[in-house]
């Protein structure tokens, strides 16, 4: 281990520290290692997108390129400018247009990607255990709770009043079961998400203290 | 038809033979005097008369002009001395009545008209005794008029004529410049004197002359104070009735005044200049001072009379024409200093006496009644508290109106209906209590002169009697009223200065009081307290519960927040020291991380020549040690078969976390000649649009680390034109929505490519459906996977074992601390939920 491993290993061990202090609440230690953490990205963030975005995307092609590139290069020269006039209230409007430019195209590639690649590959495969042609009684059960499921997801995020009175329709029975079914489903998908994070932020965990206690270890046989 | 006789009076019929109507007692004798022969009126008079021959003589010029001016016959009859006559004859039965006689009335008869002049002299002077007579009556009299006594006032009123006739040549002046001033009042003034009202007596000439033209300026017009001086002559008045024993309307009068006893009057007249203001006693000193300077030899009664003329003149002759001559004797500054003597004076007395009883009499006089008074010595203050005086010589004229103020009230009801009719009788005199022994209070009005003023409120106005209700002046009556005029401001400067009740010239703004102080207490009533009670004892027991519950909360968080990460410390740190060689690994591995080896061992390894594989990083530095973990077995088995990595990171650090986790993969496999056969292409910006332009075109849309080297040139990419040219895409990340979009732009763009994924433990259960759609071609999801990947590689478990078992250690805690967590909460709620049963 040379002197710059060293130093990176004890400045890595003294922020993992400083980020463990938290154990004993909010503390200027966890502070200062959040902010440098923050200020670090930042301006990692900073240089490699003017490094890898601005200079070769935006600068170079007006510099190197030829006559197409330069004019077709007006263009997103012009919607970065505009974009600057959101820095004040009285000219954000102006910058409107780039962000609208860019809200639109956004907009459109992700509705044509979600619509093909994931509302009808799902659709698709809620349907499948029903298909006559492969029809199973496990298939069955488990494509009718998967279609329980979806139904009830999707029921669960209806945008109304909910009414309480007594004399209730049949229809906002059914909307108010099928939210209750929809809540158990979600319920399940989010516990499995948080049970997915809590083992990310375990290993997470290990490995920093895996590393403190082999840092330490290293330290201490020399 | 013919033995009946119809009264006139009444219209009650009575015997032919009657002589007196049964009813109310008309005497048909009258009427039924043969009217060819002489009037019986006339006849009547002449009776009235012949007691009294003497006087003939002294009648005045005027009534003996008066029916040769007039040109009346004999024959016609007035109505107004028929009903003088019937109400004398009336008053005279009424009092024989009252009296108990019972002898009839002599018939009057007469004989020419002589003494029809005479009978009218004598009418009035029966009248005045008849009036005074009822008037007594009424009032329990105990004096019965002296019919001696007022011959010889009518004596005095004949001497009083020709004094009046001989005036001093003052008074000839002034009714000169009179003329000068008011030629057609004074033709007037002389067509009156051809008018049968001269020839009335003098309180019916006043009436009717006030009734004819208020506007002609007339002797009697004078107000009541200046009345007794300019009427009343000292020698004329030698009748012992008191003026103050009639009413007002009748002391006003000449009849009744000319009557009053010399001495008497003199009495009188002395007693009233002492209780008459200073400024009018020293107007008539004044008067008599000059009148006696210019001729001291005259008589005492010709001085009064000159004096009273002469102030009466004076007083018409200023209110009209204020800037007229006057004479030598009387200067105008004379009189304006008078005046603001006068005023001083007035303004005095208004401070002194605020508030004067309308009638107050001298004590001698209240002794010398019997009867109620009706003339106060201070009426004149009652009437001059309204006077504006004016304070300029040129305001003079505006004091007229004032002066006749209160008398046109009593002409006014007098106009119509005159006192003397007996059926006619006022009503508050119908009303009169002869028993009122009203006259007591008024003995001792001088002790309540001296007492203090808020005894004046003690005084029960109720008891006055009605009639004195009735003629009393609205001043008395609503005396705020007249206090409140008199104290309007007088202008002191400008224009208008001295003027009084004018737009003032001041300023507004220091009348102006201070705004009033509003206090801002709340009235709150009982019932009010006792709703602030119940909700202060419902408000408070919860404030103390939260906060009691906050201190709990807040003691049980921090052993919390300490208790649960030290006890997971000291686990996994306990674990870390544990030897894991013998775990035991799970034998069923999930089916998406076997078909991911499959596809990378099997697939890429099919070919001879090394395969190019994309890497997409879509990772943050938090999940650089489940990946790398994960990830490792696959990155060591892609160097070792050599293949050709590219990567590039739709997230910032994804481009770090690459660069590390290919390096940690590189220092397992030193063969790997990982500077040549390792593309990073860096960070890829545009989101969504920038992954569907990289999947368009690879090669113009990704940027390179190395700007001024040309990456697509070299020959990993160079045989790389689109992004089908890749063998396999490997996408590692930690988010399932960045994952989504990689997914979806694939399958949309380029269907056929392979498309591995390896995914932290939080994103994969999102990215599950689309591996049940077989959008992904396999999957190696959290620690689970990477261990699968292993175990089908058979490469080195060292790290990752020990991950695996130091996880499930920590997964053991972090199942206690879900358990735990949902038992005290359930118990939480039971303590909450008892605790608001107990505090409802």
């Amino acid at each position: 281990m040379n002197q710059d491993q060293f130093f990176w290993l004890l400045f890595s061990f003294i922020l993992t520290i400083m980020v463990f202090s938290y154990i004993f609440g909010d503390n200027p230690l966890f502070r200062i290692a959040t902010y440098l953490f923050i200020g670090v990205a930042s301006a990692y963030v900073f240089v490699l997108i003017f490094y890898q975005v601005l200079i070769p995307k935006l600068i170079m092609p007006i510099f190197t390129g030829d006559t197409t590139q330069r004019i077709i290069q007006i263009i997103p020269i012009t919607l970065s400018i505009l974009l600057f006039f959101k820095l004040s209230k009285r000219t954000s409007s102006v910058g409107n247009i780039s962000l609208a430019f860019l809200v639109g195209s956004g907009s459109a590639v992700i509705l044509t990607s979600a619509f093909s690649g994931t509302l009808l590959p799902m659709i698709d495969m809620i349907t499948e255990p029903f298909s006559l042609n492969s029809l199973n009684f496990q298939k069955l059960i488990g494509g009718s709770i998967l279609l329980l499921g979806a139904i009830s997801s999707l029921l669960y995020f209806q945008f109304s009043t909910i009414i309480t009175s007594d004399n209730q329709s049949i229809f906002s029975r059914f909307m108010h079961y099928s939210k209750t079914v929809g809540t158990v489903f979600i319920g399940i998908t989010l516990g499995s998400i948080f049970a997915g994070v809590i083992i990310s932020s375990m290993l997470a965990l290990i490995e920093r203290l895996n590393f403190i206690i082999t840092f330490i270890y290293n330290l201490m046989s020399g | 038809m013919t033995d009946k006789i119809t009264c006139p009076q009444c219209k009650t019929e009575n015997n032919f033979s009657s002589i007196k109507c049964v009813n109310c007692g008309f005497n048909f004798q009258i009427n039924s005097v043969d009217s060819g022969s002489e009037p019986d009126w006339l006849a009547l008079l002449r009776d009235s008369n012949n007691e009294d021959q003497s006087t003939e003589s002294n009648l005045p010029d005027t009534n003996e002009n008066f029916f040769d001016l007039n040109g009346r016959s004999d024959d016609e009859v007035p109505d107004w001395l028929n009903r003088i006559r019937d109400i004398k004859q009336f008053d005279e039965d009424f009092k024989k009545i009252e009296s108990g006689k019972t002898e009839e009335l002599h018939p009057l008869t007469s004989t020419d008209n002589s003494d029809l002049v005479n009978s009218l002299r004598d009418e009035d002077q029966h009248l005045d005794e008849n009036s005074i007579d009822w008037i007594a009556s009424l009032r329990d009299i105990q004096k019965p008029v002296d019919e001696e006594q007022l011959l010889n006032s009518e004596k005095d009123d004949e001497s009083h004529d020709e004094e009046i006739s001989n005036l001093p040549p003052e008074m000839d002046e002034i009714k000169k410049d009179w003329q000068i001033e008011f030629p057609i009042s004074l033709e007037l003034e002389n067509d009156e004197n051809v008018t049968p009202a001269e020839e009335f007596p003098d309180w019916l000439s006043n009436i009717t002359s006030k009734s004819k033209n208020d506007e002609n300026l007339n002797d009697l017009e004078i107000p009541n104070w200046l009345t007794p001086n300019q009427e009343v002559p000292i020698d004329r008045a030698n009748t012992p009735i008191e003026p103050f024993n009639l009413p007002e309307w009748l002391s006003k009068t000449n009849f009744l005044v000319d009557e009053e006893p010399k001495e008497s009057s003199e009495l009188e007249r002395s007693d009233e200049t002492e209780n008459l203001p200073d400024w009018i006693n020293d107007i008539n000193q004044n008067k008599e001072k000059k009148t006696l300077d210019e001729s001291p030899s005259d008589e005492e009664s010709e001085g009064s009379v000159e004096a009273t003329f002469d102030s009466v003149l004076l007083f018409n002759k200023l209110d009209m024409s204020p800037e007229s001559k006057i004479g030598d004797e009387f200067k105008l500054d004379e009189f304006d200093s008078e005046l603001n003597e006068l005023e001083q004076k007035i303004n005095a007395l208004e401070r002194d006496q605020p508030e004067e009883p309308a009638f107050i009499l001298d004590e001698s006089e209240l002794k010398s009644l019997s009867v109620k008074p009706f003339i106060g010595i201070d009426e004149s203050e009652d009437w001059f508290d309204n006077i504006q005086l004016p304070t300029t010589s040129d305001d003079l004229i505006e004091v007229d109106p004032h002066h006749h103020k209160v008398k046109p009230k009593i002409e006014e009801a007098d106009k119509h209906v005159l006192p003397f009719k007996f059926d006619n009788v006022p009503d508050w005199l119908e009303n009169i209590d002869f028993d009122y022994n009203e006259i007591e209070p008024l003995q001792s009005m001088e002790e309540e002169k001296i007492s203090d003023s808020s005894d004046v409120d003690n005084i029960e106005k109720g008891k006055l009697p009605e009639w004195l209700k009735a003629i009393r002046p609205i001043e008395v009556v609503s005396p705020d009223i007249s206090r409140l005029k008199s104290q309007k401001i007088i202008e002191k400067s400008g224009p208008l200065a001295g003027l009084q009740d004018v737009l003032t010239s001041e300023s507004i703004t220091k009348t102006y009081s201070p705004p009033p102080a509003y206090s801002v207490t709340i009235d709150v009533t009982d019932k009010q307290k006792s709703h602030v009670r119940i909700l202060e004892e419902i408000i408070s027991p919860v404030v103390q519960f939260n906060k009691s519950k906050k201190k709990s909360k807040t003691i049980l968080h921090r052993m919390e927040f300490i208790l649960i990460p030290a006890f997971l410390l000291l686990i996994i740190t306990y674990s870390l020291f544990v030897d894991h060689t013998n775990l035991k690994f799970p034998e069923i591995l999930p089916a998406e991380a076997v078909r991911f080896h499959n596809l990378a061992t099997g697939y890429l390894n099919r070919n001879q020549s090394p395969s190019h594989v994309l890497v997409v990083f879509e990772t943050e530095a938090s999940s650089y040690p489940e990946i790398n973990l994960i990830s490792v077995g696959f990155f060591e088995n892609l160097f070792l078969n050599n293949h050709w990595v590219t990567s590039i990171a739709t997230n910032p650090n994804g481009v770090l976390v690459s660069e590390r986790i290919l390096r940690d993969s590189y220092l397992n496999v030193p063969s790997y000649n990982f500077e040549e056969r390792n593309t990073n292409l860096g960070y890829l910006p545009g989101y969504g649009i920038g992954i569907q332009a990289f999947l368009s075109n690879p090669k113009t849309t990704s940027p390179g680390i190395d700007l001024n080297l040309n990456i697509w040139e070299k020959p990993p990419l160079s045989e790389i034109n689109t992004i089908n040219d890749f063998d396999m895409i490997v996408l590692v990340t930690d988010n399932s929505e960045n994952a989504k979009l990689w997914i979806e732009q694939i399958n949309l763009l380029v269907p056929d490519s392979d498309l591995l994924l390896i995914s932290s433990a939080k994103a994969s259960p999102l990215l599950q459906p689309y591996l049940q759609t077989n959008q992904i071609d396999g999957m190696l999801s959290g620690i689970i996977g990477g261990l699968a990947f292993n175990l089908l590689s058979q490469s080195e478990m060292n790290n990752i074992g020990r991950y695996w078992a130091i996880l499930q250690l920590g997964a053991i805690v972090f199942v206690f601390y879900i358990l735990a967590g949902g038992v005290i909460s359930i118990f939480k709620k039971a303590l909450t939920s008892d605790n608001i049963e107990k505090n409802k």
